[in-house]
């Protein structure tokens, strides 16, 4: 368990980590470390440099503006945990983040290292897609923003280069009541199945649903016809359970040790049901 | 001299001593012994399940700069030529065959992770480096995993020497087996999958040698459980003499049986110091630990019971498939056939019974001893058993069990293999204490209510009594370990009454540090503080066994009173003389020795200490100074037992299983310290809920184990334990001056089969009667799903 | 564990058949490829610096194409090892006529792998088999369809 060398240098800047991003030949970034450690450590990855952008303190924090949070890529977990401005601009993002890992890991990794990470069993991402979060992403030519529908390409895989640095995040912060639901494998404490839902209902009527998984597939997703089949219709035990009882329809589930895919299926249909209900109560 | 006020030390929840130095991070363990020049060893561990070694180049590992040694088998097996057995059971007949177990793969490997270099650098990092140069050429072979396929014809062989990759035979017979079954009203099939374990100790193992060329001498910190068997087989197996060997085994952080045997690492350690002239040091990462220390439990069992309409059994047949892994371990041999097959009729009176083992290799790391070995083996299927007769005869699984007990006017009972006297027990009482707290009659009710609402609850039910306090040294001689099992202590009182303990057992988490202390300052009337305890240094310790098979107490214990009573007979004599009477005219009363009938003149152990190093004011015959020392060799085992209730919520779409309520009442015999007990209690439920629901050694068929890390395999996390309601009856051992039992495995005894029964219990409406542990979420919807469709 | 996998092809079986086999088109599209080396018939040395995003292993190894029946099947057999661990595979591929001259390509494969990162992360070992064997047929099938054009 002892990293292949390495260089390291920590930045104060994000200018200064993109530079040292160009001019260093595989370089990569260090955030909380929680999932680049513990590769480093099993010579999985052997990267020549290591770029620490935890002491760069425009990187962190969660403020409000134009109706949108702003969470930069370096806030830590806990601090979207403890924080009441997330808990009443987004109960989604407020469910999810105390499900992480344990106190330890939530103090240490960050919002922005676990989307960048993009593990199949990581829990932001499905809150990022259910939401729609905007990510920043800032490189030599400035900055772009991309949906987090178009962020996630694969497994362990996003848009961001390697020459870029994801630097905050935006996420809509009208409060839509939201919530995540986690089956934790009982050895990792990973999502075996995790479902991010917010849904909002006026009258006994079905406003906006949004649905995104995360666990069962190489990449989280949107249940997109789960989604359609219920905005506008009327609220109904009948119909929840018609729409969760699709939401496995045509996916290809990952299968290991702890969860066949036929069970992770299973999980996904239970869990969307369950979540849905909660927040319509039906 | 004023007389020391009653401390009641014994019985008292006294918090842990060691807690402050072990939670400040102030202990000591192997991995904190820093010395100057040590070198770091590292281990080339084999990617394959079974494979042929065509070739190891070790030369660019050799060049790399700050390596200082790169060594195979060819290299080490002048100084080690194979890892020693130290339980060649017997009742074998001439079926045992112990394969040779080299400390460095030789010219194969059979299992994953398996050593085949050592490689020695001037730091971690360097090794770690250096590793990653050595390079094998393996021709893979295809392996063999599963128990009963490696008996099976046809099977890859392992090991030239054990034709059929079978290690043994074993049986124990009692009464007419096959005459009850055949003629029984009810008669049940039944397989058993007791799944392969890893104990997960939280300090991995480590070691540390310091071989002095001028001397000879050489001194070996390692993670041990029992300090002296280890310095016996590092002796036996180098040839280093005995008394040139001095092991230490400081603050150790968690055994569970993993740190019983000697392993080929910590062998190495000293071969390389030896070699280099510099101490060799060795610490284990988790995912090594995973595929170097030995695993535990891993059997197959075959079972037939018969029984009457009433559910009275009359018959029980065991035939085991038991894995040693790939090689034979240190007490490997044991574990499954006399610490299993002795207590197959567990707490019932089954009068005709038959356990049959086969021993076998397979394609794993090897198995030991783990937190209850063997016991809950047996207890568990045990316990299954009863709960299928139950509902197969349509009877409460309590009124089954109660039909079945040893009843209390039946000790000392006999077994029907005549193998075990139980010492004392009384089986129903610790039912019935059970019952009050969950409210049987009530409980049974809401169940019903709930079932009603469609919802799976379950109640599940285990009663266990086991071996512990292993001695005596004659049985254990006669069951084929090389070995005493008795224990010993040395008390050294100071001449200003403080006293320092040396006990032959070990702590690794129990709390002998406390509770020992107890022990002393109740015999010899002192404040629990006034009193330490030393363990694990065999330079300072005399001659002990170590702790495993919950031991501590009931020998090790034993020992501690016995020599404390040597004490307080020479400081008898000593106070008489001080107090100028008779010895018969003088009592021990309230902590001190008193004058018959005028209780204030009195002498303490302190004042007859002072006396006795003072010297010169001593009775005839009385030598100075006040230091006793006993080796107590019990005259049986002692049998702890109770019952657990585990009350289930199975959620019906996902599989997953919620513990309700958990209620344990546990007979200990006498209780040195609750709170320790309640920690030992708690510790060992976790274990075994855990073996129920979560945990699972998994190896792919050729071998490779999936479950390589904590990413996969699952020990019990603190967030996931329900509250523990934990109760207690007390009948005293007759075997031993304490009139302990020993409580450090059985929680972990029955804690497994409440969970699985109660799991089961709820499932039943569907018509489902078993699933293999452990119970998964996966696995148990798919079983409801199955059963629904 | 299974790789299965269908890919289809905007060109005849033939056309198919003498890209996919074809040495040079091997070596461009197999993900990773540092090295391919001929080294008896339909027998190549090969070096491999394969992985998923930033997790990579360098493989040595040798791949041969046996029972060949053009342009109707063929088995790839693979046996590589690295730091990572090892693999040992095999993988049949038919070729089937389809609608408008298109063929499909049906890959049953069948691999063992292991070594100490299997270990300690198989959850990521299908997915990344099926990912890699992903980028290597549409890698075939733009050098397939690019020489049709
Ligand atoms: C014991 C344990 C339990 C865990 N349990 C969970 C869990 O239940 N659920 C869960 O979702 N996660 C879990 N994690 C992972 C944890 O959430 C990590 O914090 C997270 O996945 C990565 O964030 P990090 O800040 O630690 O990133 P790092 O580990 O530092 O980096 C991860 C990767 O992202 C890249 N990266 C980081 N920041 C940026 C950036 N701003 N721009 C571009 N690239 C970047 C790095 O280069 C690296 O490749 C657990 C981790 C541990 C150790």
């Amino acid at each position: 368990m002892h990293p292949a060398p390495f260089a390291y240098k920590a930045a104060h800047s994000v200018e200064e980590a993109l530079e040292l991003l160009r001019s260093h030949e595989d370089a990569k970034i260090l955030a909380g470390g929680q999932s680049l450690i513990p590769a480093l450590k099993l010579r999985l990855t052997q990267p020549a440099m290591l770029i620490d952008i935890s002491k760069i303190s425009s990187l962190r924090g969660i403020r409000r503006e134009n109706g949108k949070l702003i969470i930069g890529s370096g806030t830590t977990h806990r601090e979207i945990e403890k924080s009441s401005l997330v808990a009443e601009a987004s109960p989604l993002l407020a469910s999810l983040a105390p499900q992480i890992g344990d106190v330890q890991v939530r103090h240490r990794g960050t919002f922005g290292g676990s989307l960048a990470h993009a593990d199949p069993a990581g829990d932001w991402p499905a809150a990022a897609l259910a939401v729609d979060a905007e990510l920043v992403i800032a490189g030599a030519h400035g900055t772009r923003t991309v949906h987090a529908s178009d962020f996630f390409t694969g497994m362990l895989s996003t848009v961001i280069n390697a020459d870029e640095l994801l630097t905050e995040i935006r996420v809509p912060g009208e409060g839509t009541p939201g919530i995540y639901l986690k089956h934790r494998n009982a050895a990792s404490g990973y999502a075996t199945v995790g479902v991010a839902v917010t849904a909002t209902h006026n009258h006994g009527r079905i406003g906006t649903v949004s649905i995104a998984v995360t666990g069962a597939t190489p990449v989280a997703f949107r249940a997109s016809a789960a989604e359609h089949a219920l905005t506008g219709h009327a609220v109904s035990a009948h119909l929840l359970d018609e729409a969760a009882s699709h939401a496995a329809d045509g996916l290809e589930c990952l299968s290991d040790i702890h969860a066949p895919a036929a069970y992770r299926a299973q999980l996904v249909k239970v869990m969307v049901r369950r979540a849905l209900g909660k927040l319509l109560h039906a | 001299m004023a007389v020391a006020t009653p401390t009641r030390a014994f019985g008292a929840s006294i918090r842990r001593r060691e807690d402050p130095r072990l939670i400040t991070g102030r202990g000591k363990f192997t991995d904190d012994i820093h010395l100057a020049n040590a070198a770091t060893a590292m281990f080339v561990r084999s990617p394959h399940g079974h494979a042929r070694i065509v070739s190891i180049d070790t030369s660019a590992a050799s060049a790399h700069p700050g390596v200082l040694g790169v060594y195979t088998f060819e290299n080490v097996k002048g100084f080690i030529s194979g890892m020693p057995c130290a339980w060649p059971t017997t009742n074998t007949g001439d079926t045992l065959k112990l394969a040779t177990y080299p400390p460095l793969a030789d010219g194969k490997v059979r299992y994953f992770g398996e050593a085949v270099a050592l490689v020695v650098a001037v730091d971690p990092n360097t090794a770690a480096d250096a590793v990653d140069l050595v390079h094998v050429d393996y021709d893979p072979l295809p392996a063999v995993i599963n128990n009963e396929a490696a008996v099976a014809p046809g099977a890859p062989l392992i090991h030239d020497s054990a034709p059929g990759n079978q290690a043994f035979r074993w049986s124990l017979v009692g009464g007419d087996t096959n005459g009850a079954l055949a003629h029984a009203d009810v008669r049940i099939s039944q397989t058993l999958v007791n799944q392969r374990l890893i104990a997960t100790p939280l300090e991995t193992r480590c070691a540390v040698a310091d071989y002095n060329p001028a001397s000879g001498e050489v001194t070996v910190w390692v993670t041990s459980q029992n300090p002296h068997i280890h310095r016996l087989l590092i002796a036996l197996s180098t040839g280093i003499p005995e008394h040139k060997i001095r092991v230490i085994a400081g603050d150790v952080g968690g055994g569970f049986g993993a740190k019983i045997p000697y392993y080929a690492g910590e062998a190495l350690c000293i071969f390389a110091s030896k070699e280099l002239g510099v101490p060799v040091r060795w610490s284990e990462s988790r995912s090594e630990n995973y595929v170097a220390t030995a695993h535990g439990r891993d059997h197959i069992q075959h079972i037939e019971v018969g029984a009457t309409k009433e559910g009275k059994i009359t018959a029980l047949k065991v035939t085991a498939y038991a894995s040693l892994g790939a090689y034979p371990s240190t007490a490997a041999p044991g574990v499954p056939t006399w610490l299993f097959g002795c207590i197959i009729q567990g707490p019932y009176d089954i009068p005709n019974n038959e356990v049959h083992v086969i021993g076998v290799y397979t394609n794993t790391t090897p198995t030991d001893a783990y937190r209850g070995a063997g016991r809950p083996e047996a207890t568990y299927m045990l316990e299954r058993v009863i709960d299928l007769v139950a509902a197969k005869v349509g009877r409460d699984p309590v009124e089954v069990r109660r039909l079945n007990f040893v009843k209390k006017d039946q000790f000392p009972f006999k077994v029907a293999n005549g193998t075990l006297t139980y010492d004392s027990g009384d089986y129903e009482l610790a039912l019935d204490q059970a019952l009050h707290t969950v409210d049987y009659t009530h409980l049974r009710a809401w169940q019903e209510e709930q079932r009603a609402a469609g919802k799976l609850v379950g109640i599940g039910f285990s009663s266990y009594v086991e071996i512990c306090g292993l001695g005596p040294s004659s049985a254990a001689n006669a069951m084929g370990f090389a070995g005493g099992l008795y224990d010993s202590a040395t008390i050294r009182v100071h001449p200003t009454g403080k006293v320092t303990v040396f006990t032959g057992v070990h702590s690794h988490g129990q709390g002998h540090e406390t509770s020992f202390a107890q022990i002393v300052a109740r015999d010899l009337g002192l404040k629990v503080d006034d009193v330490d305890v030393i363990h694990g240094d065999t330079d300072k310790v005399q001659h002990g066994m170590g702790t495993y098979g919950s031991r501590s107490a009931a020998v090790g214990g034993g020992a501690l009173h016995m020599a404390g009573m040597k004490i307080r007979a020479k400081a008898q004599k000593i106070a008489a003389h001080l107090l100028e009477v008779a010895e018969e005219d003088i009592e021990w009363v309230d902590d001190a020795f008193r004058v018959k009938g005028s209780p204030d003149k009195a002498k303490t152990i302190p004042d007859c200490a002072f006396a006795a190093y003072m010297a010169g004011n001593l009775p005839a015959g009385v030598t100075p100074v006040l230091e006793e020392q006993h080796w107590y060799d019990p005259e049986n085992f002692v049998f702890p037992f109770g019952t657990h209730i585990c009350v289930v919520e199975v959620d019906r779409e996902t599989g997953e299983t919620h513990i309700k309520r958990y209620v344990a009442i546990d007979d200990c015999g006498e209780i040195i310290n609750p709170m320790l007990r309640d920690g030992q209690v708690h510790g060992g439920i976790a274990q075994g809920i855990a073996q129920a629901l979560w945990e699972e050694a998994v190896y792919d068929e050729n071998g490779q184990l999936l479950s390589g890390s904590l990413m996969d395999y699952a020990i019990p996390k603190a967030s996931v334990m329900p509250h523990l309601e934990l109760g207690h009856t007390v009948t005293p051992s007759p075997h031993n001056p304490l009139g302990v039992k020993g409580i450090g495995e059985a929680g972990t005894i029955a804690s497994t089969p409440a969970v699985v029964n109660a799991v089961m219990d709820a499932l039943s409406p569907l018509g489902i009667h078993h699933i293999d542990m452990p119970l998964r979420p996966a696995k148990v919807w798919a079983a409801i799903d199955a059963a629904s469709h | 564990m299974r790789i299965d996998g269908t890919f289809s092809f905007n060109a005849n079986r033939e056309k198919v058949w003498d890209v996919l086999l074809d040495p040079e088109a091997l070596k461009a599209c197999i993900p990773g490829c540092q090295s391919m080396t001929l080294t008896g018939e339909n027998t190549y040395v090969i070096t491999l610096t394969v992985g998923i995003a930033q997790f990579k292993g360098t493989y040595d190894g040798n791949v041969s194409i046996q029972d060949a029946h053009r342009p109707d099947q063929y088995e790839i057999h693979v046996d590589g090892k690295g730091r990572p661990g090892w693999v040992r595979g095999v993988g049949k591929i038919r070729l089937v006529d389809a609608a408008n001259g298109t063929t499909t390509v049906e890959v049953e494969g069948d691999a063992t792998i292991g070594g100490p990162v299997f270990s300690i992360g198989s959850r990521f070992v299908p997915p990344a088999a099926k990912l890699l064997m992903g980028q290597f047929f549409n890698a075939m099938k733009k050098r397939v369809e690019g020489s049709a054009s």
